[in-house]
């Protein structure tokens, strides 16, 4: 635990490094609900959804049964992100709180206080994951951040300009599901021949 | 059956040992085949596993491929079998991508084209109708415009395939707009491009998620496994998963009456008797099955009288060339994640002597990992800037490689986690191999800088062992190869080997296409030729 870390008593209260123990069960609709909060802000803080994140809402809902019904269940990690968000948000108001949490404060801390040089991503194991906080961003933050780019979040950052989603506009990318039942619509851009 | 508990066990649960099953078992649902596998079964199709797959890269699988320690390498060249094998039920298929390229007519002829490595004992025109076969059973999606007409080269007339009876049963994925740069640096080098013919069992929903496919699209043996035990038709197939075969009894020098695995249950012996027995246990395990096996009538092994069993290993050099641009203004990705532009022209007969090479364009450039960009807390203009910064592109190959009697898989010491006894690896490279892979190199650069990207580096990957091939290799005497056209082993009258390990060459591609169309060729000799 540093000083140097956002958040108060329950973002910097110290926990072991492992996945939260915790019995496969269904969410509560708070849970979800305060889930979800944290998943629009994702959107919000980047910029990557045409409207709002609704259309990504049931590949999200998906994902949390999965990880909630099956074992490994992430349900004391959902518990305990709430509880760092709610103290977050608290401290810093909605906007701020996320930001914080998202951009580069959120990060855990090595023993020095610096926030770790290396992001908490696919295949890297992280160094510490020694505080709430650092299990919120972890095993929350960064795996839903990872559902809402291969839902469909990947379009803003790939066609920044489309505002409607067309057959025409499609566009890939690896994890999302892009097919069809008919064949005649391309999943992505596809490479068209000039004309000689 | 003559007093035996099975007409039929077929060892291993891989596409071959299934594609057996199950044609067998089309010809007469009553038959009785035992099954082993050494391997466990992996949930397939699982939501759970496949978000751990998009979010952490984990495979359901993981723990059944090979590690390096399981197999020991000793040569003057290290192979490496991380990775190369699943051993699980379903085999390896359950692991590959699903490219299905056809061998070429000179694939078949390698020894007398070149002074090196096998011929096979037939032609192309002769598996030409089960690649046919092939095709159907595994859906392969193709371009029918790339290939040759029958009788002409696929070089003299640009085609990247060669000649084909029956049209493909899909049609192609197409190119990605980022492909279209390489296209046209291909065409003005004039090599030609092609569309990569993808094996795609289920409707694909284009995740790129091949590896794991949360719908089953992309095929896999496990999923004929599934189908087989689940048919009430089919009481009299008995299959035994986590149960390792130790070896084969043979009770004169022609026949081999039973095999001894190992009872996941108990741990004990088992023994089971057949009227015919096949191994579809790959190209690691074939060859040691049968040094294992068949004393006292066999000293060396079960048909290893010429000491040709586990010798002529061969597998794909890997090549790369990389290059970068300053910009990435389209902001392209490689949309599909498997490769989609591909080319024939350096596989052809002209190159054989060097070592053909298939060119790929390869699926993970350009890219840009989003999310990792945000889970690494850069803001949205940061990542932007990375999005349309510098775009790197890769062009891959499958260089071929000649089989060289000096080089051999033999009997490790111990047994690996799954009860299996490990690989003995003694392989080294020819002294040119070097020489020869920076001929194709230069080739492959040439495309990059054709582009206009800046070449940053053209690497030959480490021996790896995903394709391995040739070690119980077919000829036409036992003083060419280990088994006979029809996959018999030579000097027995019931015991068949099929997988890679029968083919005498590995070409320029990959092999399962072909292991598939060598597969129903063989499941037509048994029915035709009932003890």
């Amino acid at each position: 635990m540093t000083d140097t870390m956002i958040g108060g008593e329950i973002c910097k209260q110290p926990l072991a490094s492992q996945l939260l123990a915790a019995e496969p069960r269904k969410l509560t609709r708070a849970e979800i609900d305060g889930l979800w909060r944290i998943f629009v802000a994702i959107g919000t803080v980047w910029k990557n959804t045409v409207y709002d994140s609704a259309g990504l809402k049931s590949s999200w809902l998906e994902f949390l049964t999965a990880k909630t019904m099956s074992r490994p269940s992430y349900v004391s990690e959902y518990v305990n992100a709430l509880e760092v968000v709610e103290e977050l948000i608290k401290i810093y108001g909605e906007t701020e709180a996320f930001e914080n949490l998202f951009l580069d404060n959120g990060r855990p801390l090595d023993n020095k206080g610096t926030p770790l040089n290396k992001p908490l991503c696919k295949n890297d194991i992280p160094i510490k994951l020694d505080t709430r906080i650092a299990h919120a961003k972890h095993f929350v933050v960064d795996e839903f951040i990872r559902v809402q780019v291969v839902a469909g979040g990947f379009r803003n950052f790939i066609r920044p300009h489309d505002t409607e989603i067309r057959p025409e506009n499609n566009v890939n990318y690896n994890g999302f599901i892009a097919g069809s039942r008919f064949n005649r619509i391309k999943p992505v851009r596809p490479f068209e021949e000039p004309s000689k | 059956m003559n007093g035996t508990d099975y007409a039929y066990i077929i060892v291993g649960s891989g596409v071959a040992g299934t594609t057996v099953a199950t044609k067998l078992l089309e010809a007469d649902p009553n038959t009785p085949i035992l099954m082993l596998e050494a391997g466990p079964q992996v949930p397939m199709k699982d939501r759970r596993y496949w978000w751990d797959y998009v979010i952490y890269g984990r495979k359901a699988y993981d723990p059944c491929e090979d590690r390096d320690n399981d197999n020991p390498s000793v040569g003057g060249t290290p192979w490496h079998s991380r990775g190369s094998r699943a051993i699980m039920y379903g085999g390896s298929t359950v692991h590959w991508g699903g490219w299905t390229m056809r061998f070429k007519p000179e694939d078949f002829f390698l020894k007398t084209n070149t002074g090196q490595g096998g011929d096979w004992p037939y032609d192309y025109d002769t598996l030409e109708p089960y690649y046919c076969r092939a095709d159907e059973y595994l859906s392969v999606c193709g371009d029918d415009k790339d290939s040759a007409d029958r009788g002409v080269p696929a070089s003299a007339k640009n085609k990247n395939d060669p000649w084909r009876s029956k049209p493909y049963p899909l049609p192609p994925y197409p190119w990605t707009e980022s492909d279209g740069e390489m296209i046209k640096a291909f065409r003005e080098l004039g090599i030609t491009p092609g569309r990569m013919p993808l094996a795609r069992y289920r409707k694909c929903m284009a995740t790129g998620t091949c590896k794991y496919c949360p719908f089953g699209a992309r095929f896999s043996g496990s999923y004929i496994l599934d189908d087989l035990l689940s048919e009430p038709k089919y009481t009299n197939l008995k299959f035994v998963g986590t149960a390792p075969v130790t070896r084969l009894i043979a009770e004169s020098k022609s026949r081999i009456h039973a095999v001894e695995y190992i009872d996941p249950a108990t741990g004990g012996t088992v023994t089971a008797s057949g009227d015919r027995i096949i191994l579809c246990t790959g190209a690691y395990e074939a060859p040691k099955l049968l040094m294992l096996s068949g004393r006292p009538y066999w000293e060396n092994g079960i048909g290893n009288d010429h000491d040709l069993v586990g010798r002529f290993p061969v597998s794909h050099p890997f090549l790369s060339v990389s290059g970068t641009k300053d910009k990435n203004e389209e902001r392209w990705i490689q949309e599909f994640d498997f490769p989609t532009l591909m080319s024939r022209t350096y596989d052809t007969e002209q190159y054989q002597q060097n070592g053909k090479m298939f060119l790929m364009k390869t699926a993970s450039f350009p890219n840009v990992d989003i999310a990792n960009q945000m889970i690494a807390g850069k803001t949205r203009a940061q990542i932007d800037e990375v999005v349309t910064g510098p775009r790197q592109v890769q062009l891959s190959a499958f260089m071929e490689q000649m089989g060289q009697y000096s080089n051999r898989f033999s009997i490790g010491e111990g047994t690996t986690r799954f009860g299996l006894s490990r690989t003995k690896i003694d392989f080294t490279l020819p002294p040119d191999f070097q020489e020869r892979a920076n001929k194709n190199l230069d080739l492959m650069q040439d495309v990059i800088r054709q582009m206009g990207y800046t070449v940053d580096s053209r690497p030959v990957g480490s021996q790896d062992g995903h394709h391995t091939s040739s070690t119980c290799r077919m000829g036409k005497d036992p003083t060419e190869g280990v088994v006979d056209a029809d996959l018999k082993v030579f000097g027995t009258s019931n015991l068949y080997v099929c997988s890679n390990a029968v083919h005498p060459t590995c070409a320029a591609v990959n092999p399962t296409l072909t292991l598939v169309a060598v597969t129903l060729k063989l499941t037509d000799h048994l029915l035709a030729n009932q003890p």
